[in-house]
């Protein structure tokens, strides 16, 4: 239950080279990458057969057996998908703004409410944690009828703030906060302390810059928890014009609609490749992010 | 903790507050001639209209024109036009009937043949009886309308939608497939027999490609043929309570059932879709609205031809007609009268005659070339309205439309027609009698 | 003079703190706390949204307990929740022990980005694919059990199958997020202590028991927990791949209560099964933090 002070990913460094040093036999770890390609195969079928999909024309969306690789490019589809049933890059951009200004609100609110409860000595401080922590046991799902009427009454159904308000605060970005402060020495801070510098200007100056890391963390796991929701817009949001794109991909196999299979697995192409970039692009951070929120806490 | 127990409650205060707070009323517009004389309102007038929409691809286009001819009478007027995908009926109504509640109420409302009854019992509608006498300008356009669809949309003398778009169902089939089965095109008044005994030669395995009969299409509307052509229905005559468990409903769906369970001349539809084997010639027929036939001219080099629908103790069809009308509540009646006109008129249906995804209302319009180019016995795709009932819809359809969809699932798992037909009955009856 | 100088630090420290929290505290507030006293509040009522709320006792807690298809979906999410817990941290303990293996850098990479990359995506477009691959006579699925002699499946219309196809898409999205951090906790275990176990005599098995499961003990109860939690909203792998049926047999609880609350508008019903879901995973945390403290090792 130790305040540790390192986040894990760096901490385990030295653990795991000392561990890939050992000696092992090697026919041990042929069997290991032997179960772990086989596996692999089941984890990426689903995606080629979605990439393959897409390229098809109606006449062969069906063909059997099926192509693991695309024969044919009928790029049509895409086209088709985006000037199709509903307005999909309308739900793009839906989707990244609801996103942007959610991830942007979280890395105003959580970090300095991390920082308060890491480093701030003040009366109710351990209270208030744990009241906030309790909110991570209450998922949407058990305040979404009140919020509703919320939103309802504010005017804000089908816009974007009916998303984003409720999600610019949350326990999850506040606990890992607190865990990437808690790894900081405190004695950095004390020093700025007593040339009395004000509690903002420590944070804004000291502190923050320690914590990239977490912030950055913290940044992309709220932009793809946003970007991937589907229960909460799917109360908020019932136009096609405010829709996300995981509400607009439903709503292409809608039964008025003539939704072809390889028209809406080129919207899910056009859906999860932003995916893949970002992956490519942070996967550093979404890991320690990941893993440091199931450090000891 | 004193101080932060404080706040908390007074912030609680202030959020249970805003979560009961009651909806601010505004104040009336001009709203003359909903009951008294009617007048066009002045040009230079100066509102925001909102209209309650639903579509197809493609339909927004034909509504913007609507809308841009509104402007140019009234440029001073905003329009929002909300649409929505409906995924079923049940849905877009409450969805309706959220936006009222959330304060956020439109002027205008598209509606189907479905919510009318629901609309009118929740006094939704204004009658537009008042304004279609004084108003000469849509006295032309109603006298071309099917007297059908307008009856459709009055109740107790009065009329409160103007028509806007119509559907019915048709099959779909592939002459290709029917030449290589040896099949000739049947007569129009064919029965479900005929049908069946068709089916069964088209099911066959090609090339290593298998083949199907028939694709079952699994919306609500799509189920009405089967069920009224054998005199029944899925809701009493009227209205007041579903009849899903009747004898004759339970035939036609079980007669729906057999195709898949002891015939075998149609896939498991469960989650596919259609439209989409049709398409790709895994299925020889399939059964759709006019939405089909649009987005098959698109496809240029797919050969499709078209039948009524089989027939069994009746030929009768269904239709749902779609309407706009007006809400009851409308701030600026007058205007948004004007609005609908535009929204209704002759020119909005030679749009739906030229490419929209249903069936104009006008007889101009359906009998025009834009609409009947390049349709195959384009005649059938109107006048099916000669011999079709509206599709079943009581002010519970919500539910009916929920359990009923819910219980072909069941039918679809197990084959147990009667016993699903019956819980989804009890299921209706149990949620209708349910409030709040 | 100095204490004086310290209280006056004592206090701005204070002041600041308590403007730190401000903001997320506001959001608990406002869009937890007061929401969760309001739903409590509305299980007591009748309300439509259109009228205002009738207080009606415990009508709607009398309603939950002779609702069958509460019960119904009651007893598949529960299903979800065990086979989530059971089958998510079986598979990614396994893949985890395996990735932990020493292989090139590279392979440890693939693999990892491999299990992990479908955690990151929508769970509306892995169903959508799964959705496809499942379909009766057309997907792929049942055409490779063709292949090998096996008969087509009805993976989304079984009242008996079709929940385990909502548990295998589950799985095969959930499976990389408690891959990766099983493997982060299992790079935390001193390789010493393995050694140590070994030199002492021990076999893989029992080294794994004796001294690695008490050491990543802290993940698992992680894992554990996040699976429980988010089995228990499972909703729009449902709404796609079978939109609950056959009948309510795929029906999740979050399915039902959004059904009862936005479709028949019977809030005060929904309510009520807001606060059971609630009660069941407010239990099923505290039931976890009283285990945990009888078996997780700490440091």
């Amino acid at each position: 239950m130790s305040e540790t002070t390192l986040t894990r990913t760096d901490r385990s460094m030295p653990t795991a080279r000392l561990l890939r040093r050992r000696r092992r036999p090697p026919t041990a770890t042929v069997v290991c990458v032997v179960l772990l390609a086989l596996g692999t195969v089941g984890m990426l079928a689903p995606f080629a057969y979605m990439l393959v999909t897409a390229l098809k024309s109606a006449q062969h969306a069906y063909d059997l057996p099926p192509d693991w690789y695309p024969k044919e490019f009928h790029w049509q589809n895409f086209t088709d998908a985006i000037n199709g049933p509903l307005p999909l890059l309308r739900n793009l951009w839906n989707s990244a703004f609801i996103a942007a200004i959610t991830t942007l609100g979280m890395l105003i609110t959580a970090p300095m409410a991390g920082y308060a409860f890491a480093h701030l000595r003040f009366p109710g401080r351990n209270g208030l944690f744990v009241l906030l922590l309790a909110a991570l046991m209450v998922p949407i799902q058990v305040t979404v009828i009140p919020l509703f009427l919320i939103m309802r009454n504010l005017h804000l159904i089908n816009t974007p703030w009916s998303l984003i308000l409720p999600q610019v605060t949350g326990a999850f970005g506040v606990f890992l906060m607190r865990q990437f402060f808690l790894s900081v020495p405190r004695e950095l801070f004390e020093a700025a302390k007593v040339d009395g510098a004000n509690e903002w200007t420590i944070y804004r100056a000291v502190a923050l810059p320690l914590v990239k890391n977490g912030l950055s963390a913290l940044g992309i796991l709220t932009f793809l928890t946003s970007w991937n929701a589907y229960f909460a817009p799917s109360i908020f949001l019932n136009s096609q014009d405010s829709a996300t794109l995981p509400l607009a991909l439903v709503l292409m196999r809608g039964p008025f609609s003539t939704g072809q299979i390889n028209v809406i697995m080129a919207a899910t192409t056009f859906a999860v490749v932003p995916a893949f970039i970002v992956y490519l692009i942070a996967q550093r951070w979404i890991i320690a992010g990941l893993t440091s929120s199931a450090v000891k806490g | 903790m004193h101080l932060t127990s404080r706040v908390t409650a007074a912030a609680v205060a202030a959020s249970v507050s805003v979560l009961l707070a009651a909806c601010d009323s505004g104040t009336e517009g001009a709203s003359s001639g909903a009951s008294g004389k009617y007048s066009a309102p002045p040009s230079n007038t100066k509102a925001t209209l909102s209209i309650a929409n639903w579509g197809n691809p493609g339909d927004e286009k034909i509504y913007n024109d609507a809308i841009a001819r509104f402007h140019k009478k009234y440029p001073n007027v905003q329009v929002k036009d909300n649409m929505s995908q409906v995924v079923n009926w049940g849905d877009y109504i409450n969805k309706i009937q959220s936006s009222i509640a959330s304060g956020d109420a439109p002027d205008i409302i598209n509606i189907a043949t479905e919510g009318v009854e629901y609309g009118l019992n929740k006094k939704l509608f204004q009658p537009l009886t008042n304004y279609t006498s004084q108003d000469s300008s849509v006295k032309s356009l109603l006298d071309d309308v099917s007297p059908a669809l307008i009856e459709g949309f009055s109740k107790d003398g009065q009329t409160y939608l103007l028509p806007n778009n119509w559907n019915t169902m048709l099959v779909y089939y592939n002459p290709e497939l029917f030449k290589q089965a040896g099949i000739n095109r049947p007569a129009d008044n064919w029965t479900r027999e005929d049908f069946l005994t068709i089916a069964r030669k088209l099911t066959r395995t090609s090339g290593g490609k298998k083949v199907y009969g028939f694709g079952i299409p699994t919306y609500t509307f799509a189920y009405m043929p089967w069920i009224y052509s054998n005199n029944a229905s899925t809701a009493s005559a009227d209205l007041k309570s579903p009849t899903l468990d009747d004898p004759g409903t339970v035939d036609a769906i079980r007669f729906i059932s057999d195709l898949v369970f002891k015939e075998k001349v149609a896939p498991n539809p469960t989650g596919g879709d259609p439209t989409s084997l049709f398409q790709a010639g895994q299925i020889a027929m399939t059964a759709a609205p006019a939405n089909l036939a649009a987005s098959l001219a698109k496809n240029p080099s797919f050969k499709y031809d078209v039948l009524p629908m089989p027939g069994n103790k009746s030929q009768t069809n269904v239709f749902g007609a779609a309407g706009f009308g007006m809400y009851s509540g409308s701030k600026n009646k007058d205007l948004a009268w004007e609005l609908l006109k535009e929204l209704a008129s002759q020119d909005t249906q030679k749009l739906w005659a030229a490419g929209g995804s249903s069936n104009p209302t006008t007889n101009t319009a359906q009998k025009s070339e834009a609409f009947t180019q390049g349709k195959p016995h384009a005649e059938l795709f109107y006048n099916q309205i000669d011999h079709a009932k509206p599709v079943a819809a009581p002010t519970f359809f919500a539910a009916l439309d929920t359990a009923f969809q819910k219980a072909m699932t069941s039918v679809y798992a197990s084959g147990d027609v009667e016993k699903a037909l019956k819980q989804a009955n009890d299921e209706v009856k149990a949620t209708a009698s349910q409030n709040g | 003079m100095a204490a004086g100088a310290g209280d006056r630090r004592r206090h701005r420290e204070a002041r600041a703190g308590y403007l730190f929290v401000a903001p997320s505290l506001l959001g608990f507030i406002v869009f937890v706390l007061g929401p969760l006293i309001a739903v409590a509040y509305f299980s007591f009522t009748r309300y439509d949204v259109l009228t205002s709320p009738q207080f009606a006792g415990l009508a709607n807690y009398r309603r939950l307990l002779t609702d069958a298809r509460l019960h119904a979906v009651y007893l598949n999410t529960v299903l979800y929740v065990v086979a989530a817990v059971v089958l998510i941290n079986g598979f990614a303990l396994v893949l985890a022990v395996l990735l932990h293996q020493r292989m090139p850098h590279f392979l440890t990479l693939i693999f990892r980005s491999v299990y992990f990359f479908p955690s990151l995506v929508s769970l509306v477009y892995i169903s959508l694919i799964w959705q496809a691959l499942f379909q009766h006579d057309t997907g792929l699925v049942n055409y490779y059990l063709g292949q090998v002699g096996v008969g087509p499946q009805s993976w989304l219309n079984s009242t008996s199958l079709s929940r385990w196809t909502v548990v295998v898409v589950d799985v095969w999205r959930n499976l990389g997020l408690a891959m990766l951090i099983f493997v982060a906790a299992l790079q935390d275990v001193p390789a010493e202590l393995e050694e140590a176990a070994q030199i002492d005599g021990a076999g893989p098995i029992t080294t794994f028991r004796k001294i690695i499961m008490p050491m990543i003990s802290q993940a698992i109860f992680f894992n554990v927990t996040i699976t429980v939690i988010g089995a228990f909203q499972i909703y729009e792998s449902v709404i796609v791949l079978t939109n609950g049926g056959p009948g309510d047999s795929t029906r999740s609880v979050v399915m039902y209560l959004a059904e009862r609350a936005f479709s028949d508008f019977q809030i005060g019903y929904a309510s009520a099964i807001a606060m059971t879901l609630f009660v069941v995973i407010l239990t099923a945390t505290l039931i976890q933090f009283r285990l945990r403290r009888s078996w997780v090792h700490y440091e």
